[in-house]
């Protein structure tokens, strides 16, 4: 059994990730130390998954492969189109936290 | 024979058949009898040492492989230890040197500013008559250029390069767009111009470009 515990701040707008170990909490960055993850998720024209700020790095090239804000729609029945599927706001969320 | 003679020879005889069972004989298989007894002894308490010796020898065998395995396991978690010491040092390294390398960056764009401006800047019409240079302008530059070059070498010392992006497939991974541009010349989701240069070291990201890409017309296709 590991005695490590991650919690997950699923905001609006941004997200962070934090985990407790060796007795103490610790905000997770990304790769560039940012721990501030924005909330949003995208696919590349290539079809790759996007999470966070590489999502937002094309949001203004591609908002239509871009979602965001997807926690305004969590527990209703909406349907968010993503490439060529629909997934529902639970699934985007999942995609959109990593860790 | 003479009695006599008889008597003195029966006598010397008993004499020594006295004698005779007295040294040897029975005496010999008395000792042959007390020689096994203590062989046997002696065998058996030899093999109760051996008995003994192997198993004080087997337990010393078992304590030197517990002892054995206890060093090997220490040694085992020292060095995960020492991997996860010297993994930390590392990346402890890395993020007090980011932002320094950020600033370094930081501080090549606004020389390479200064000396676009410089370079744009304009002789007054009296000094390019007398081709004169009053202010030592191009000296000046050339200090900016030199000090450019210096920048450079020191980014590169630390695995520090620019991504060159103009003219390439757009990367979300590389740059952020900030804005989009009607441009036929070239494929929808190509970079038409860096606003601000991204820098990868050691391959990767430590500052996002800021670009502008072309895009399909939809609708008026102006800059946004």
């Amino acid at each position: 059994m590991t005695d490590e515990i991650v919690g997950i701040d699923l905001g609006t707008t941004n997200s962070e990730i934090a985990i407790y170990r060796e007795g103490r909490p610790e905000v997770l960055g990304d790769g560039q130390g940012r721990i501030i993850l924005p909330s949003m998720v995208g696919l590349s024209a290539t079809g790759e998954l996007l999470v966070g700020e590489e999502a937002r790095n094309q949001f203004l090239l591609y908002p239509e492969h871009t979602v965001r804000s997807i926690k305004r729609r969590m527990g209703s029945d909406a349907r968010v189109r993503l490439g060529d599927r629909d997934y529902t706001p639970q699934e985007i969320s999942r995609s959109s936290c990593p860790g | 024979m003479d009695d006599s003679i008889k008597q003195a020879l029966l006598s010397r005889f008993r004499t020594y058949l006295d004698t005779a069972e007295g040294e040897g004989g029975l005496q010999d298989d008395a000792a042959e009898t007390a020689d096994l007894y203590s062989l046997f002894v002696e065998v058996a308490g030899l093999r109760s040492e051996v008995r003994t010796e192997s198993r004080l020898v087997k337990e010393a065998l078992d304590q030197f492989r517990r002892a054995f395995d206890t060093l090997q396991s220490s040694h085992t978690a020292m060095q995960q230890e020492l991997e996860r010491t010297r993994a930390e040092a590392r990346d402890q390294e890395r993020r007090l040197l980011r932002p320094l390398l950020l600033d370094v960056i930081d501080l090549r764009d606004r020389l390479a500013a200064a000396l676009k401006l410089a370079a744009a800047a304009q002789l007054r019409w009296q000094d390019r008559l007398l081709r004169r240079n009053p202010s030592g302008g191009e000296t000046w530059r050339e200090g900016l250029r030199m000090t450019l070059r210096r920048l450079d070498q020191v980014l590169l010392d630390r695995h520090v390069v620019a991504t060159p992006l103009t003219g390439h497939p757009f990367d979300p991974r590389l740059a952020r767009v900030v804005g989009t541009s009607v441009d036929s010349s070239v494929a929808e989701g190509t970079v038409i111009e860096e606003v601000r240069g991204g820098y990868l070291w050691d391959g990767q990201v430590l500052r996002t470009a800021e670009v502008i890409v072309s895009k399909r017309d939809v609708g008026n296709g102006e800059l946004s």
